[in-house]
């Protein structure tokens, strides 16, 4: 997290916070807003996902086991399809490039695309990222 | 009679030699006399004319009556509106005149209405004809509008604006001010109370919660005072808990996880105690979940036993279902252990 960190702290704040639903738009690589649309849409799966994850779990317990019979595996599973958003599922969030994003090619650690990474570690604004050189 | 020569001429180098010569009588006059006075005859006539003229102008202009001309000022137009207004005032109340003047927009008979106004006024009418109808039958005298100069409307306008101007105070102009005296002014505590609220006001709070918290926020504020270094800066952020404490403390800001003993963390069944069955797929799952829950180190105690809680709903909300499943499974089982 702390590589995160070094990056601009705005972008973190506007991610992690799951309360503010800014729609401001801002220019590619500035990292203080959203950049498209499909990141605000990402950004709503995420909140969704946080907000349903506990009970998802706890019903994919009930589902995942050899254990309990198997009409109540079936129960907790139709619940699962049915008490619940489509979003709320992890697998539909994408880690796009904070500053420009990208959904495909990011460097997940840093949230950012490999191009934009490149860019920062070039200009030293990542700490502790070096050329490799062996 | 002497006979005027008038003129001679002589033609010496004619046959005649003749000496042209004429004669003119006294009573004649000569020729320049002559043009002379006919010239004089034809001015008098002129003049003559031209005078009548004149006092005939003259007559006119004494018959229109000469103003003289007044100059607009300020000052004038002052004493002028006052005078008008004075003159308004007078008028209106002096009853003959406004009765004549009444008398004379009716019409008719200015006397006997006059007299029919004032009798009905003073109420000394043997007749006392009906007010209404006078009243009725009366026009609408109009007020003589005030005619002030865009300037002085302009003043007025600025002086109303202005505050007012207390004479300055010295040791001795100590005067009570009055209350009420002053204009368009009510005074509400000199009037004798209805009793009609009798109870003292109790403050009821307010739904709205912004307006005081930001005064609270304004309180605050005035007392504390900005850091006013780096290092007042630093001091407030630790207190806040942003930044580590000295010596480091791994652990700093889980009070809460301190206070809770480890048997919390990891001896979970006693959760399970009043709801879970003894024996059966319930509570071997269930005993699988508190030991999987026992070695999280991410959840708090109070989590897990929510975690716990929620399997119980659940299995409370399923428990028809659950009956039909478990007595069948009884069965089957009992058929097995038959079969075997």
């Amino acid at each position: 997290m702390s590589f995160i960190s070094s990056l601009s702290s705005t972008a973190n704040s506007l991610i992690r916070s799951s309360a503010s639903k800014l729609f401001g738009f801002t220019q590619k690589r500035s990292g203080a807003g959203w950049t498209d649309w499909r990141m605000i849409k990402d950004n709503k799966r995420r909140l969704l996902v946080k907000e349903h994850a506990v009970d998802r779990l706890r019903l994919n317990t009930l589902r995942k086991n050899n254990i309990l019979p198997v009409e109540l595996r079936e129960i907790a599973s139709q619940e699962l399809h049915n008490n619940f958003p489509r979003d709320a599922c992890l697998n539909r969030v994408v880690y796009r490039c904070m500053l420009t994003s990208r959904p495909r090619g990011t460097v997940i650690k840093f949230r950012t695309s490999r191009i934009m990474f490149r860019h920062l570690a070039d200009y030293n604004k990542l700490s502790g990222i070096q050329r490799a050189m062996w | 009679m002497l006979q005027v020569v008038k003129s001679i001429r002589i033609y010496p180098f004619t046959r005649r030699g003749v000496v042209n010569i004429r004669w003119y009588s006294d009573d004649e006059t000569s020729d320049d006399e002559r043009k002379k006075k006919a010239k004089n005859e034809v001015s008098k006539k002129n003049s003559d004319e031209a005078l009548k003229r004149l006092n005939a102008l003259l007559q006119n202009m004494s018959t229109t009556k000469s103003q003289p001309i007044d100059m607009v000022t300020a000052k004038n137009m002052r004493q002028r509106a006052i005078e008008d207004k004075e003159k308004a005032e007078k008028e209106a109340t002096d009853l003959k005149s406004v009765t004549q003047k009444i008398a004379k927009k009716i019409g008719g008979d200015t006397q006997k209405t006059e007299a029919e106004l004032l009798s009905v006024l003073l109420g000394t009418s043997e007749q006392k004809p009906k007010l209404n109808e006078i009243i009725g039958g009366l026009k609408v005298e109009s007020e003589r509008p005030v005619s002030i100069s865009r300037a002085q409307m302009v003043k007025n306008a600025l002086k109303q604006h202005e505050k007012p101007r207390r004479p300055r105070e010295t040791a001795f102009s100590a005067k009570p001010r009055e209350r009420t005296e002053k204009k368009g002014f009510v005074n509400f505590f000199d009037a004798t109370p209805l009793n009609i609220f009798t109870q003292p006001a109790t403050n009821v709070p307010d739904s709205l919660q912004t307006w005081s918290k930001l005064e609270e926020r304004e309180i605050k504020l005035a007392v504390t005072h900005p850091p006013r270094n780096y290092f007042e800066k630093m001091i407030l952020w630790t207190e806040q808990g942003k930044i580590w404490k000295f010596p480091i403390d791994n652990e700093q800001g889980m009070d809460v996880e301190k206070a809770t003993d480890f048997t919390e963390h990891v001896m979970l069944e006693m959760h399970l105690e009043g709801w879970c069955p003894t024996r059966g797929p319930i509570r071997h799952f269930m005993e699988l979940v508190c030991v999987g829950l026992g070695k999280n180190n991410f959840l708090s105690a109070q989590e897990k036993k929510d975690h716990i809680m929620w399997y119980k709903e659940y299995f409370e909300s399923k428990k028809d279902v659950l009956e039909e499943l478990l007595t069948l499974g009884d069965v089957v089982e009992e058929q097995k252990q038959i079969e075997s």
